[in-house]
């Protein structure tokens, strides 16, 4: 592919000061899901396409198209220039192509072990045998277990010079348990929706490893179903790495991003509570949080060498001892806001343009074991596994909720509670930050779903967390 | 892109699909079964913020789904592109049928899929005057002046979605349409949303709205009124009603989420609670905005009542779910709405000021989300141009407020009125592609209304 594109590329008429990008993106992706020992998928989709990318007069118009023979392309590039032409007159900023820098290189996720060396029959397999496992306890209605896995490959070539290549492979499972007993229902999951995904092959699908998931899920369950309702109450909440996953995605990541806060999504996802001038400034929460935007974790997610833009990804902290140091943009958030940003400017596919985006959101670890962390709450809630979220359109005011959590007294965890909830305010919920957990609690999950962008975009993103406790913290329960 | 080239586009696309039909169906074996589902658009996005043009291109995508069933009903789905050639397409369709074959060999038996079995035809073209590429930007900012932050996209084109299977349904729905959907802000943050959308583009009609827009910002410059959390008397404009109908969408509606007793209208059906009398809700597919048939071929009735007069009538039902548990299905392959209406009443619109008296006007919602899902419970936000009001005069903008209520309140007691007009909300989500469908939905006041935060 990338002869093709250089093909194209060479056979563009490209004025001084213009600029072209193309970029081919294929995803190969196959999904199975079993309930109650039932197939309900059995599904491969493959989406291969360009985008192609025209900078005129400081304004990028594109065109994308499916259709990968030399003609169709050209063609496309020809669109993506009119698009280009036509927006620059009345255009919100000049950009020049130093937003697309020449990068050249590869990467590649990490596998210890091809997807492929598990044929279909055995996923299916699988998938049946969780699911039957979860099903044999009787308070257990229904039982679902699903397998995702995606390879991606992506070619990018410039005007510029820009070349470089990308492959993905991306496994996601998720397994989830009903149950029933006495008119109460409840669910579990192995860590919320679709939070069990990680870069990597087939060492991410062990046997024995899922099946103590699935015991796990359906044991909890069952602690669910006889569970007291969540208190009423403000007390110390402790969050597990599950459920820190949604709580920096939606109160840190979302409110960093740079095209938020210069309003280009306030239609749609909407905007950021945080402003231009707060960052290097505003003291974002307790000293105790320091949080890195980190596109290098091998296995996390959301990992890649270059953005869609063609910009080296690297390590960089967003908030360090509590204080806000840089945003989630890309070059052209960068030179608009005069804000230093990250390798962010990602599209979720080969048919929609690259814009600000989270990649990897990390808490950095601090120091306290997770034993040393309840034994010093004298009462208080820990909370696992997300179900619920919902925040404002300036991600201040949140509500979430989870599956699962146990009550702490005099410094144990005690009774499991459900329907466990907690609100809060962003500005004020951070700086409530009181402990973070060592090393060792530290859990690593991510999302295919997160959503945003006019035409909107689902990406993956990945988080890794520590276990944290904030104090004074809004808990309640269910419905009376 | 204009439009004789976006009919050759369809054209052409018709030739392939039919002759592909027909190469695969021939090609089946005893027992077998074909599914053959197929999604094209051609899409101008334009997107603007602060009144002018951040990003500008054309998306031109086709897609085609396979789903094959064997003779031991192991089922296999195969989704591709479908750009290809006349020329292509032999090689293209053996291709294919080896591919699902194989995948399908390999899975077990399916008790629960559905055979095509009976073969319903339809053909609906929708055509429109839109705007070129050219015209597009003019007429998007060409009205505006400098000091109208709008915010938004603009996205227009043609949308193909067509059907065959191997019992020999076809269906085909295009439909050349656009919509503007933005919001206009002023310095201080507070918004009105607003939209345009349609099939012929008239620049009177569109500017029509920004002037409205513009009005409805003049209320929102007036000083912040900061309420404290507690229940509040509230009228809810039809798109905030639209949020918290369209909820229902989440698992709430599924024939097979009651089966299974995971639906916070399992309550309902068990008599256990209410909905109000003034609360009727239907799938009308006779309001023109989705395809009858679904992408697993499923043809739904023109008409599916779902609550009459607060009574539950039924829910959406698959024909998997249908076999699974011996239903009747009504056409609903993902038993969520796709061209809901809700029956309107008495109020005029003209009075809900009046009505609502002291309490909130509440233009729309955000972020909705079960905050206890078996208990009917929604948590949200308010966004936009929600305002407070008092003795029926709009006094200026809230801060904005989250509720969490349940359905069975919202729609049960404490509605006390629907309004008599009821307003079209087209479906303006573009995750993957652009959708079709849309609502249409009169506005409710309500007696009480929980804020928390």
């Amino acid at each position: 592919m990338e002869q093709q594109l250089k093909k194209v590329l060479s056979q563009l008429s490209i004025a001084d000061g213009e600029w072209v990008g193309l970029r081919y993106h294929s995803e190969n992706s196959n999904r199975y899901e079993v309930r109650n020992g039932h197939p309900e998928e059995n599904s491969n989709s493959v989406s291969s396409g360009v985008m192609i990318e025209w900078l005129v007069d400081g304004q990028f118009g594109y065109a994308a198209t499916p259709r990968l023979d030399e003609k169709s392309l050209l063609q496309a590039a020809a669109q993506a220039r009119i698009y280009a032409a036509t927006a620059a007159r009345r255009a919100l900023f000049r950009f020049d192509k130093t937003c697309r820098p020449p990068s050249r290189g590869s990467y590649s996720t990490r596998v210890r072990a091809a997807f492929s060396e598990l044929p279909v029959g055995e996923r299916l397999q699988l998938l049946t045998h969780l699911t039957e496992r979860m099903k044999k306890v009787p308070a257990v209605t229904t039982s679902r277990a699903s397998l995702h896995h995606v390879s991606t490959e992506t070619v990018y070539v410039s005007s510029n010079g820009a070349c470089f290549e990308q492959d993905l492979s991306l496994v996601s499972v998720s397994m989830e348990a009903v149950g029933e007993h006495g008119g109460i229902v409840q669910k579990r999951s192995n860590h919320g929706l679709s939070a069990y995904s990680y870069q990597g092959g087939m060492e991410h699908v062990f046997l024995e490893d899922l099946r103590l998931q699935a015991d796990k899920v359906v044991e909890q369950l069952q602690e669910l179903l006889i569970a007291e309702d969540c208190p009423n109450e403000t007390t110390t909440l402790v969050l597990a790495p599950d459920q820190m996953m949604l709580q920096i995605h939606e109160s840190i990541g979302h409110p960093l991003e740079l095209d938020r806060i210069l309003g280009d999504e306030r239609n749609y996802a909407g905007s950021s509570f945080v402003r231009i001038e707060d960052f290097g400034k505003l003291q974002y929460g307790s000293e105790l949080l320091n949080v890195t935007f980190d596109p290098t974790v091998a296995h996390e997610f959301a990992s890649y060498a270059f953005d869609d833009a063609g910009v080296p990804a690297k390590r960089e902290y967003l908030i360090e001892k509590g204080v806000l140091k840089r945003g989630l943009g890309s070059l052209e958030s960068q030179i608009r806001s005069k804000v230093a940003g990250v390798a962010n400017q990602r599209a979720s596919s080969w048919n929609r343009p690259p814009i600000d985006r989270m990649a990897n959101i990390n808490v950095e670890h601090g120091t306290t074991s997770f034993a040393d962390m309840i034994a010093g709450i004298e009462r208080g809630v820990y909370m696992e596994s997300n179900r619920s979220w919902s925040i404002d359109d300036y991600r201040n005011k949140f509500q979430f909720g989870c599956e699962y959590a146990r009550a702490i007294e005099n410094g144990k965890l005690g009774r499991v509670l459900k329907n466990p909830n907690y609100r809060g305010i962003t500005s004020d919920f951070w700086k409530k930050l009181v402990s973070v957990g060592d090393p060792s609690s530290v859990g690593v999950f991510g999302t295919p779903y997160c959503g945003k962008g006019e035409p909107n975009q689902s990406i993956r993103v990945g988080h890794a967390s520590p276990v944290c406790a904030f104090s004074g913290v809004e808990v309640f329960g269910g419905v009376v | 892109m204009n439009i004789s080239q976006s009919m050759v586009f369809e054209e052409n696309l018709q030739a392939l699909f039919h002759s592909l039909s027909e190469k695969m169906f021939s090609r089946l074996k005893n027992g077998e079964h074909l599914r053959l589902s197929l999604y094209a658009e051609q899409t101008q996005f334009t997107r603007m913020s602060g009144g002018r043009v951040r990003q500008n291109g054309l998306v031109e995508d086709m897609g085609l789904s396979v789903q094959f069933i064997s003779p031991k009903q192991s089922v296999a789905d195969l989704s591709v592109s479908f750009a290809v050639s006349h020329d292509e397409l032999p090689a293209f369709a053996e291709r294919l049928l080896g591919k699902v074959r194989e995948q399908a060999e390999a899975a077990p038996q399916d008790p629960f899929v559905s055979l095509p079995d009976v073969a319903h035809k339809s053909e609906v073209r929708h055509k429109g005057q839109l705007l070129s590429a050219d015209q597009a930007v003019d007429a998007l900012s060409g009205g505006l002046s400098a000091e109208d932050d709008l915010v938004g996209i603009y996205a227009g084109g043609r949308n193909v979605v067509a059907y065959a299977d191997s019992a020999g349904s076809n269906h085909w729905f295009s439909s050349e349409s656009f919509f503007v959907d933005y919001s206009l802000w002023l310095k201080s943050g507070r918004a009105v949303k607003s939209g345009y959308a349609g099939r012929d583009w008239n620049q009177a009609s569109f500017l029509k709205t920004v002037d409205t827009a513009r009005e409805n910002l003049r209320v929102l410059s007036r000083p912040v009124k900061i309420l404290n959390p507690g229940h509040y008397r509230v009228f809810l404009a039809p798109s905030a009603a639209s949020d918290l109908v369209h909820l229902l969408s989440w698992g709430a509606l599924s024939e097979g989420a009651l089966q299974r007793n995971d639906s916070p209208l399992c309550a309902l059906r068990r008599g256990e609670k209410q909905f109000s009398p003034l609360f009727s809700l239907r799938e009308n597919y006779q309001l023109g905005l989705a395809p009858r048939f679904s992408s697993d071929g499923e043809f739904s009735p023109e008409v599916v009542p779902l609550f009459e007069k607060g009574r539950f009538v039924q829910a959406l039902c698959s024909a998997r779910t249908a076999k699974e548990y011996g239903l009747q299905g009504n056409g609903s392959a993902l038993e969520g709405l796709r061209s809901p209406d809700l029956s309107v009443g008495e109020l005029a619109m003209s009075d809900c000021l009046k009505e609502l008296g002291t309490g909130l006007y509440l233009s729309d919602l955000h972020y909705l989300n079960w905050s206890d899902m078996m208990g009917g419970r929604i948590t949200g936000m308010t966004r936009y141009g929600c305002v407070w009001v008092e003795n029926g005069v709009p006094q200026g903008p809230i801060q904005d407020m989250r509720f969490d209520e349940t359905i069975f309140r919202c729609f049960g007691s404490e509605l006390l009125s629907v309004t008599r007009e009821a307003q079209l909300i087209p479906d303006t989500s573009t995750y993957g592609s652009r959708s079709m469908g849309g609502a249409r939905i009169p506005g409710m006041l309500l007696g009480d209304f929980k804020f928390t935060l």
